[in-house]
């Protein structure tokens, strides 16, 4: 049986944290998702104000999926682009950060994996650690798989942070700007937390650093392709031709810098991670977002690859 | 649709009460009280529903929308015309003046206009772009053929006239702003032409249409002392803001079923 989202949510807050409830505004979430990916840790980076509570999956060292719920209820339908805006508007409203770890896939703590040793996390500020009741500082978590079981095969240091840099940068969750992995605690500014947070790693997870997971290109996690398709008509059908020329337009232009193109009604892309698919979708949405607006885009994307899947569906059924 | 009927319920039920309070005529005493009544609350219901319909439009947007912006403004600037109504009305029920023009209440009505033409003005800022220039001429004269028609035949002789500056002044600003509000109003139409938002620009239009005529009627009967609160002219005034109010929740309904 498929767990809900909100279970899946409710399981991982309930399982290690790395830090929990410190004040958004003293988190710098782009230095922390610049942090939790370097160190390949696999885990969520979840906000609420209260009103709405947000999760940004890192996996892998790549930022994956953000769910977004109505606080204590299920999923708020608030597909792709803008998630780091809105979790960072979230964080701002006065809201808090928390860092949690696991995987989406897993359900159950036994499934939640990360390094055998996880960084220490040391607020050094004394004003931050005061303002932390409810924080937890992990040093290990012994309960859980070793980083030994993922599969590291590809030692590359260098290309891992350049996979990364890019990875990260054009997913739109972190700045361009990537710090140097090899010392943490070299480099005081690197602390993300508020600016004032010291990193130590612990020898393990400087050995696994130094080692340096392999980055996959992840699959998309949405049929892009036949998405903007649908998105295209649609968009005809409630703007009319001229603000649908306008996305074509983009969506070509964007398409072409990774090797695609428009062809008629059809979207023809070669296989893209789904961090260039969200920049692709980011860029085409653009001209259709400074008219009609970023609510009326997002529900258009849901809409669309609702469409598609009911499609794929019923083709199935038939066959 | 379920949440769309009561606006437009609430539409039909304005629109028959203008009928009753400005298509009859004469009658009893207690009917003709009865029309003032309904004229009044009339005035300041339409207004009111057209707010609330721009309110509607606006909650379809996330914050920081362009479009946001000119429902927001299209909400103040009915909101700014309902408060006038109230005092117009004040001033009539209980300032014992049968007509107070000009009075504090123009100024919620320039206001009105002002608010209104700059939510067009950010709207039109928006479709430019996808309007051809052509069309774009088309309007343009449209609009400037019918402030002339309207200047000649109304307002050239209150503007000669002996009438007070402020007087002047009103009578030649409300039709002007309203009159030019009419190609305002289609240019989002052009610019989405083909697809389902255009239909709420174009009630849009039609509201600025009404407004027009309503301006033009009002100048024309207050300056030659024919004007009434139940004259059949201010029924316009009554459409062009169900008009407004009928775009404004059709924009949300368009906005939401994509």
């Amino acid at each position: 049986m498929l767990e809900s989202r909100r279970h899946i949510l409710d399981v991982l807050r309930a399982g290690p944290a790395l830090f929990v409830g410190l004040p958004g505004d003293e988190v710098d979430m782009d230095r922390l998702a610049v942090h939790l990916a370097e160190r390949g840790i696999d885990g969520g980076i979840y906000a609420t104000d209260g009103s709405l509570e947000g999760l940004l999956w890192i996996q892998q060292g790549e930022p994956g999926d953000t769910w977004f719920f109505e606080a204590g209820g299920q999923e708020a339908v608030l597909p792709v682009a803008t998630s780091r805006d809105l979790l960072l508007d979230i964080a701002s409203r006065g809201g808090t950060i928390s860092v949690f770890v696991g995987s989406p896939s897993g359900g159950t703590s036994s499934s939640l994996t990360t390094s055998h040793a996880l960084p220490r996390f040391m607020f050094t500020d004394g004003p931050q650690v005061a303002q932390e009741p409810r924080g937890m500082v992990y040093e290990t978590v012994g309960q859980f798989e070793p980083v030994a079981a993922r599969e590291v095969s590809e030692p590359a240091p260098d290309r891992m942070s350049d996979n990364l840099s890019r990875a990260l940068e054009t997913s739109g969750v972190v700045a361009p700007q990537v710090p140097n992995a090899e010392s943490p605690t070299a480099d005081p500014d690197d602390a993300a937390i508020g600016g004032e947070a010291v990193i130590e790693p612990t020898p393990s997870a400087t050995a696994l650093d130094a080692a340096g997971p392999t980055i996959e290109v992840e699959p998309p996690a949405h049929p892009w392709s036949e998405i903007l398709a649908e998105m295209s008509t649609r968009i005809v059908r409630h703007r009319g031709p001229k603000l649908a020329a306008q996305f074509s337009a983009a969506l070509q232009k964007a398409l072409a810098e990774h090797g695609g193109r428009v062809q008629g009604d059809a979207v023809i892309a070669p296989p893209l991670p789904e961090s260039t698919w969200r920049v692709v979708v980011e860029a085409a949405c653009a001209p259709v977002v400074a008219v009609a607006g970023r609510a009326f885009v997002d529900r258009t994307i849901a809409a669309a690859e609702r469409a598609v899947l009911e499609a794929r569906g019923s083709q199935g059924a038939d066959a | 649709m379920k949440r769309q009927w009561p606006p437009f319920a609430l539409a039909a039920v304005l629109i028959g009460a203008a009928v009753y309070a400005y298509g009859s005529d004469g009658g009893t005493f207690q009917a003709q009280l009865i029309r003032h009544v309904l004229a009044t609350i009339l005035q300041i219901a339409a207004p009111l529903l057209a707010g609330l319909g721009c309110v509607a439009a606006m909650r379809a947007y996330a914050p920081g929308d362009r479009e946001r912006a000119v429902w927001t403004f299209g909400a103040l600037a009915s909101l700014a015309w309902t408060a006038g109504r109230v005092l117009f009305a004040g001033y009539q029920w209980f300032g014992g003046t049968a007509l107070p023009y000009p009075s504090l209440a123009d100024g919620f009505f320039v206001a009105f206009y002002v608010l209104i033409a700059l939510a067009l003005a950010l709207e039109i800022r928006l479709v430019l772009p996808m309007v051809d220039r052509g069309v774009r001429m088309v309007l343009l004269g449209l609009g400037i053929a019918g402030w002339v028609a309207g200047f000649v035949s109304i307002l050239a002789p209150i503007v000669i006239s002996t009438a007070t500056p402020v007087e002047k002044a009103l009578a030649a600003f409300y039709p002007t702003v309203a009159v030019f509000l009419v190609p305002a109003g289609l240019m989002p139409a052009f610019g989405f032409r083909g697809g389902i938002s255009a239909y709420p620009w174009l009630a849009v239009a039609v509201a600025a249409l009404c407004l027009a005529g309503a301006s033009l009627g009002y100048v024309f009967l207050t300056w030659y002392n024919l004007y009434s609160d139940v004259h059949s002219v201010n029924a316009l005034w009554v459409a062009g803001f169900v008009f407004l109010a009928l775009g404004g929740f059709w924009q949300r309904t368009a906005q939401e079923e994509v």
